[in-house]
């Protein structure tokens, strides 16, 4: 990822900046939702019965958003990875490229939202239960993504590679996230809590998935905020190296 | 649960200002960038 000093340069600039005032009033809403919901996930609801620990059991209103995303944000990357395939539109490369990235961090997210769950309710925060184990597994394919896509130096070469295996990442996300947990009955986590009617209570439902709608709009947001970025870079370095051609063609022809 | 649930609020705070900053410090390196092209093309 790009880091925000590379647009700090831009930002000394005194240009006005281009306002947008329904995007504006979507992020600030975003906060306000956002910020209701941690209250509402730690005051609101009921202490959940069952659990170890019920008052902190709460806190799977925060980890199941995060997994969700985090799927949401493994098939943005591979349907822009799929498109990039089809078109080699930089641009697809670089949509799929951040999607993995903020999916990775969104992944890490669940593991230790999760780890904590595990701690206060299991005694210890890695049980090496099979959603943990899947876990792992999800964390390394994500990982050797970008190991794979720094081993290789030719741009072109790097992004249709890079696309390839975002499609094998993808295949593996339903298999260990939901096949592998649900084929054994040994496991330490709860079954069926999204899945059937009787999992969650109401105000649980409404705080988790709201929770997942609010976790998707940071994900768009930033996003955007990190393609925009580096589209920009690429017209820099597109700008310059023409800019630099320019001036070998003048220096050929010259006397 | 009210110091615990500052935690995750106070980060989420953090995170939203950073992005809003960052989303205006973009918007400015592209109005920027434009600016450039568009001197660089009359020239």
């Amino acid at each position: 990822m790009i880091s925000s000093r590379n647009a700090d340069a831009g930002f000394a600039s005194s240009r006005k900046i281009e306002s947008d005032p329904a995007s504006s009033f979507l992020k600030v809403l975003l906060l306000i939702a956002q910020s209701a919901l941690i209250v509402a996930g730690f005051l609101w609801l009921a202490p959940a019965d069952g659990f170890r620990n019920p008052d902190l059991a709460r806190i799977v209103v925060f980890h199941v958003p995060c997994s969700i995303v985090a799927s949401i944000a493994s098939t943005v990357a591979t349907v822009y990875a799929v498109i990039y395939l089809a078109k080699r539109r930089p641009s697809d490369d670089i949509k799929s490229r951040t999607a993995f990235a903020i999916g990775l961090l969104l992944w890490v997210l669940t593991t230790v939202t999760g780890a904590i769950f595990a701690k206060v309710q299991w005694g210890a925060y890695w049980n090496w239960d099979i959603k943990e184990k899947s876990i792992l597994m999800l964390l390394l394919i994500n990982i050797a993504y970008f190991a794979l896509r720094s081993a290789i130096d030719n741009p072109n070469k790097q992004a249709a590679i890079a696309a390839a295996y975002a499609i094998f990442a993808m295949a593996a996300v339903p298999a260990l996230t939901y096949l592998l947990p649900n084929s054994t009955p040994d496991t330490l986590h709860p079954k069926g809590v999204i899945t059937t009617k009787e999992g969650l209570d109401a105000h649980y439902k409404i705080v988790l998935w709201s929770g997942v709608l609010c976790l998707t709009g940071v994900f768009v947001w930033a996003m955007r905020i990190q393609v925009r970025l580096e589209e920009l870079a690429l017209r820099v370095q597109k700008s310059k190296s023409t800019s630099r051609g320019a001036k070998v063609v003048i220096t050929e022809l010259g006397p | 649960m009210i110091p615990l649930m500052l935690v995750p609020l106070i980060v989420w705070v953090a995170v939203w200002g950073y992005m809003w900053t960052l989303d205006r410090k973009v918007r400015a390196l592209a109005a920027e960038v434009d600016a450039r092209d568009t001197e660089e093309s009359d020239r």
